[in-house]
């Protein structure tokens, strides 16, 4: 191992995920642009990695992740350039910082709680992030709005590429340079990973072996949850192997009628037999579902429905405290009005963007304080009243 | 389609040649299960994978196989059991006989890798190209020729058998998904040939298919 700390790579000028700006801007993947936008807010695909010859995360010494780390960074600072990308050391964060980060799906909350070395790379479009020591080694992701699974596959891939280094069909291995290389991992001349031609690319949970890729979608589904159909979409997609989380993936719940459904088969199939059956058979069919019922609603429930939306509208227009949970579920119900030609006068970008901005870290940084709860519940109910004002 | 042995709709179905017959089964999940096959129970893969760690009592497991410990990281597969993890890339060497049927189980059935793979490592990828277009059925199969399988045989000392059978284990997925029952039969034998030539060729070596540096013997870029 080499232990000349490696400098991380550099931020493009101008460009922190973190900072106010960036905040402000919301996040790109729920701009509710792609396709079929109206059901599928974001497609995400994620790829998990380990290098060859290193312990996993969970039983790696402090030395061993700092290594990784190092490794990785030397890696990222190689195709920083192309990918534009953005170095954030997390065990050097603050903890709002690391929240926004979270809220913005860019790292996960396991990532987001250790102090050992670890971190993620982010593009200048926030459609790539690379988190470091996260359950693997490395954890790849690509996150773009609408339904747009088989892009983010490509994008993904092509990273994964860059990252591994090599040429094509290289007779010289990686470790033959291994004081540049900087160890059985690889390093800044290309990323050694670990891979075996029985169970494919190995990681630390036999879940994730094989193609270590999982495919997911963040659905708005309020119309199936209306109809009181979501519990049928969900022992369907469990009968087909798929996971069905809430808004923030892993363990968490539903709220407001956001759901993130992803493969949980890994091993056997091929990425595009992956893609091939979870984006253009199982989404499809979800999409249909959603916009029957939604149909269905209009012409036969139209003044409920209507009376729903609305007073969504006027509670969000009109209340003075808000939870982040409120917010969420009223905001969705005032995107399915929207959605519906139910109300006119809010635009949906703007309700795309609150479901963000309402969240704690995102209100603390726009409003450039920090808050306990209950400021943040006043703080939260005048975002939202000025931002759908009359 | 009906069940072979009630009126249920048939969700197993079993396509075998024997002496040079086909037969076929088409059963419902529970004469299936009566009949001794193992029925994939559907569910969630984590739940899968936690409850198959908690059940599993086979004498491998409860004896030696829990009592073992991977060379490079010393974890054991007691250990792997309570949290389900694994502690670094040799432990699917080193736990490979546990955890064959657990990933099957909790991949659906999928137990060996298709797909991308390194790019170090892509002289395998065209070799399995290669190999996956000689074997492939060239429409009909024709027997008149009287010549069985001579060029395969030259290509395959050239290929690396791990190669090969994910080759052909991608073909038989067609084969089924395509419901053409007659060439998944085929090529199932041919992997069942495959897999015992490349298990004698492993010796004690376990997966020695595992690749965790670029310096493996014999597996220079043809």
């Amino acid at each position: 191992m080499s232990d000349t700390p490696v400098p991380p790579p550099p931020p493009p000028p101008g460009f922190s995920p973190t900072s106010p700006a960036a905040v402000r801007r919301g996040a790109p993947w729920l701009r509710g642009t792609g396709c079929h936008a109206d059901v599928v807010v974001s497609s995400r695909v994620r790829l998990a990695r380990n290098l060859a010859g290193t312990p996993f995360v969970k039983k790696a010494s402090r030395e061993h992740r700092q290594r990784v780390a190092l490794i990785a960074q030397a890696r990222l600072q190689a195709v920083a350039s192309t990918e534009k990308l953005a170095w954030v050391d997390l065990s050097a964060c603050s903890q709002l910082d690391r929240t926004l980060l979270v809220e913005r799906h860019l790292i996960s909350k396991e990532l987001a709680r250790g102090e050992d070395p670890r971190g993620v790379a982010i593009s200048h479009d926030e459609q790539i992030s690379i988190m470091v020591n996260e359950e693997d080694h490395l954890r790849l992701q690509v996150i773009r709005s609408g339904l747009e699974l088989s892009e983010a596959l490509a994008q993904i891939d092509a990273l994964d590429d860059r990252l591994e280094g090599t040429t094509l069909g290289a007779s010289v291995p990686i470790l033959a340079d291994a004081s540049v290389a900087g160890g059985p991992g690889g390093g800044a001349s290309g990323l050694n990973y670990a891979f075996s031609p029985k169970y494919g690319y190995l990681t630390a949970c036999p879940t994730n072996v094989g193609t270590g890729l999982r495919l997911s979608v963040m659905l708005h589904l309020p119309a199936l949850k209306l109809t009181g159909e979501m519990e049928k979409m969900r022992r369907a997609a469990r009968d087909m192997s798929l996971a069905v989380r809430g808004y923030y993936g892993e363990s968490s719940e539903a709220v407001g009628d956001f759901f993130q459904i992803s493969n949980q088969t890994t091993l056997g199939k091929s990425e595009q037999a992956l893609l091939a059956t979870f984006a253009q058979e199982i989404i499809p069919q979800v999409i249909h579902y959603e916009r029957e019922a939604r149909r269905k609603l209009i012409e036969k429930r139209r003044r409920m429905v209507e009376d729903q939306v609305l007073r969504a509208l006027g509670a969000l227009r009109y209340a003075r405290l808000l939870t982040p949970e409120e917010a969420t579920t009223l905001l969705s119900q005032v995107r399915l009005g929207i959605l519906a030609g139910l109300i006119t006068d809010v635009p949906e970008q703007t309700v795309n963007q609150l479901i963000l901005l309402t969240q704690p870290a995102h209100l603390q940084r726009v409003l450039g304080r920090e808050m306990d709860q209950g400021e943040r519940r006043e703080a939260r109910a005048d975002l939202v009243r000025q931002q759908l004002s009359v | 389609m009906k069940c072979q042995k009630c009126d249920n709709e048939a969700t197993v179905h079993e396509v075998m040649i024997k002496g040079g017959k086909q037969v076929e089964k088409h059963l419902c999940e529970i004469c299936a299960k009566a009949e001794g096959f193992a029925v994939q129970s559907k569910g969630q893969v984590a739940t899968l994978l936690t409850q198959f760690l908690a059940t599993q009592v086979t004498p491998t497991a409860q004896g030696e196989g829990v009592r073992s410990a991977c060379r490079s990281c010393g974890t054991t597969y007691a250990q792997f059991r309570a949290t389900g993890d694994l502690g670094c890339p040799d432990c699917y060497a080193a736990f490979d006989a546990q955890l064959g049927p657990l990933l099957e189980r909790a991949h659906e059935g999928g137990g060996r890798h298709v797909g991308k793979v390194p790019k170090r490592l892509a002289h395998l990828q065209r070799a399995a190209m290669t190999e996956a277009s000689e074997l492939a059925p060239k429409t009909p199969p024709a027997p008149s020729t009287g010549a069985p399988s001579g060029p395969v045989k030259a290509t395959r000392t050239v290929v690396d058998p791990h190669v090969q059978l994910a080759s052909l284990r991608a073909q038989l997925q067609g084969a089924v998904a395509g419901e053409r029952y007659e060439d998944a039969a085929r090529l199932r034998d041919q992997l069942k040939t495959l897999e015992s030539g490349a298990n004698e060729a492993q010796g004690e070596a376990g997966i020695a298919g595992q690749v965790q540096g670029p310096n493996r013997p014999g597996e220079q870029p043809t």
